[in-house]
């Protein structure tokens, strides 16, 4: 019997409804792109040699086409980008790391000018682009805009606590560069020469009241989110259940016309993402608690702004007011699918500490009853059976309840519980390596992947739509016999369909990614054509 | 002790659970049970004080609330002065 039954059980609850992770996915942010957080991963660093640390990516600014060009996707400079770490399990941050960016042009703002003109008496002409001929990891003189950003930790309440700014443990300075986004191939010679430019601005901090130094980079990354965005939200234009008898088999042995595992079903991996990175030792994270710690990140504006009718670079508006929240983002989809269109943006103005307001979405989710209401008579057609409802009827659905708000004993519940919702990681449990991680990560036998944490390979998705079809009503194999375990959450006869291997059809591992940090591999080139 | 017994942490689930839906009330958990809040007393002010009050707060203090508050526009006080604003 192992050691971790009720935890690997519950676990599998945790990812809720789920389809896209946090992409738009409120009215409201979608109107405010650069503020947008899409996804959120926390993990033990299974680099090798970085055992002891744990890493926090931030993901902002979604659907990234590469060839975005000239202006490519800035962060805001008049926004407050932060990452929120509870450690004592009171749903309130005890550690808030703070980035705030700064837009500059080169020549004091000036802009790179060309002469232009008679060559007695050229004019000097700013031009209008970002770059104005190649850039290297040797020479950014070509750069035309530069940003730059700083990082400060919050010990305490984030507005109110102590505030110490991080700085760069070679030279000291508190001012961190944020690579140019990867305009193409042109401009930075090759993928290659991309990636050794962008490495130079990652950066070992000195991480206040912490003895061992962390890591930071800040830049455009290849978004590593994986999912079949598009039908997903043309009323599940496919048949959600794995078609071949496991995963990648290509026998056609599964559920009749189910859709299969194809990348290319992945609409976002022509896209790019901006991470905002961290490395930190775990040690600096945990605190007093029992070493798991709970994680979020969010964007704020000022709260007033008004529009400067004469406009210029430095100043197109004045901000001015409190730190108004716009987004927030813990466990992935809970925001896109949980809640209901009426609250997405009071969500996203939220903190966990006053999540029991959503309580009904999670007790009565409405998801389950739309995939009713869309498969109900395909399946019993396809199946020739007379199933009544396909979506659960345990309510209220106290087993996504206790798993989303209070993560779960012996995995990633902290000592003191208080019920909302965030991103848990148990700091104490070893790293798996990429080679040898399960993309199912907890339901996979990987008690390192989610939802203890998350990693960029677990296929949060699939996951997430079987748990809330009823995945744990049914005896689950859990431990190193896999012996049937009934988790005395619900029955059987509560979820008709809730042994089905549903899926997107969106693959995902952990060999997608980097097994190095930040992980996010090398941003997609804005040129040439067929390169992205 | 982050492996307590099986019986244990089932029973801290469901008591978690029944803590987070009674903490709304019960009755199916609806947050329409939550405690009444007294309903605010609606505010009016007009929109060059609203500007210059919010402005005037510091950026790490509590946003001000627009629930409640009917804001008045009038034409010929519009805080057009675009460099008083500079804070």
């Amino acid at each position: 019997m192992s050691k971790y039954p009720w935890t690997v059980a519950a676990a599998l609850s945790v990812p809720l409804l789920a389809f896209a992770s946090s992409h738009r996915e409120a009215p409201n942010i979608s109107r405010l792109p650069t503020l947008d957080g899409t996804d959120f991963y926390m993990f033990n660093s299974y680099e090798s040699g970085r055992a002891a640390y744990v890493t926090l990516i931030a993901n902002y600014i979604p659907l990234q086409d590469p060839y975005g060009g000239p202006n490519y996707f800035a962060l805001d400079p008049a926004g407050l980008y932060e990452i929120e770490i509870d450690n004592n399990g009171d749903a309130k941050e005890d550690l808030t790391f703070q980035f705030q960016f700064t837009n500059t042009l080169a020549k004091n703002n000036a802009g790179i000018t060309l002469p232009v003109g008679p060559a007695a008496s050229p004019a000097a002409v700013a031009v209008p682009l970002k770059n104005v001929g190649p850039i290297s990891a040797s020479s950014s003189a070509n750069l035309n805009f530069i940003e730059t950003y700083t990082v400060t930790l919050v010990t305490g309440d984030r507005r109110t606590g102590v505030a110490t700014p991080v700085a760069n443990a070679a030279n000291g300075s508190t001012t961190f560069v944020k690579p140019m986004d990867y305009i193409g191939q042109k401009s930075f010679g090759s993928d290659a020469g991309y990636a050794a430019y962008a490495a130079q601005y990652m950066y070992t901090i000195n991480v206040p009241g912490c003895s061992a130094p962390g890591r930071v980079f800040v830049g455009q990354r290849k978004e590593g989110f994986a999912v079949n965005l598009g039908e997903v939200f043309d009323l599940v234009n496919f048949v959600p259940i794995e078609g071949d008898s496991s995963p990648g088999a290509g026998d056609g042995k599964g559920f009749p016309g189910g859709i299969t595992q194809n990348p290319s079903h992945n609409v976002l991996a022509n896209k790019n993402i901006t991470s905002i990175a961290l490395e930190l030792p775990a040690a600096c994270l945990k605190g007093s608690g029992n070493g798991v710690i709970g994680g979020w990140t969010t964007a704020s504006l000022r709260q007033a702004r008004v529009l400067n009718p004469n406009a210029t670079f430095a100043k197109p508006e004045v901000n001015g007011g409190a730190w108004t929240q716009v987004s927030r983002l813990g466990m992935p989809l809970v925001n896109e699918v949980v809640i209901g269109l009426p609250d997405k943006d009071h969500f996203n103005s939220s903190s966990p500490i006053n999540d029991a307001q959503f309580a009904t979405y999670v007790t009565n989710p409405s998801l389950p009853a739309l995939l009713n209401a869309l498969f109900l008579a395909p399946v019993n057609a396809t199946l020739g059976t007379s199933i009544a409802n396909l979506a659960p009827n345990n309510f209220p659905r106290n087993d996504l309840v206790a798993a989303f708000l209070t993560g779960f004993a012996g995995l990633n519940q902290q000592a003191t519980v208080t019920a909302s919702e965030m991103l848990r990681l148990n700091t104490a449990v070893a790293a798996t390596p990429a080679a040898a991680q399960s993309f199912f990560g907890v339901a996979g036998g990987d008690l390192a992947g989610f939802p203890n944490g998350r990693r960029p390979g677990d296929n949060v998705v699939d996951i997430a739509l079987r748990v809330v079809m009823g995945a744990l009503c049914y005896p689950l194999p859990i431990g190193a016999n896999k012996a049937p375990t009934n988790l005395g959450l619900c029955a059987p006869a509560n979820a008709p369909v809730g042994n089905v291997p549903f899926t997107d059809g969106a693959p995902v591992n952990a060999l997608d990614f980097d097994q190095t940090f930040p992980y996010l591999k090398t941003p997609l080139p804005g040129s040439p054509i067929g390169s992205m | 002790m982050f492996y307590p017994s099986v019986k244990w942490r089932m029973a801290a689930g469901a008591m978690l659970a029944a803590a987070v839906v009674g903490c709304n009330g019960g009755g199916g958990g609806s947050p329409a049970m939550t405690t009444p809040t007294p309903p605010a007393t609606q505010q009016s002010t007009d929109f060059s004080s609203l500007v210059y009050m919010i402005f005037g707060e510091p950026a790490n203090s509590q946003p001000v609330s627009l629930d409640n508050l009917t804001i008045v526009y009038d034409v010929n006080d519009d805080p057009t002065d675009f460099n008083g604003l500079l804070m």
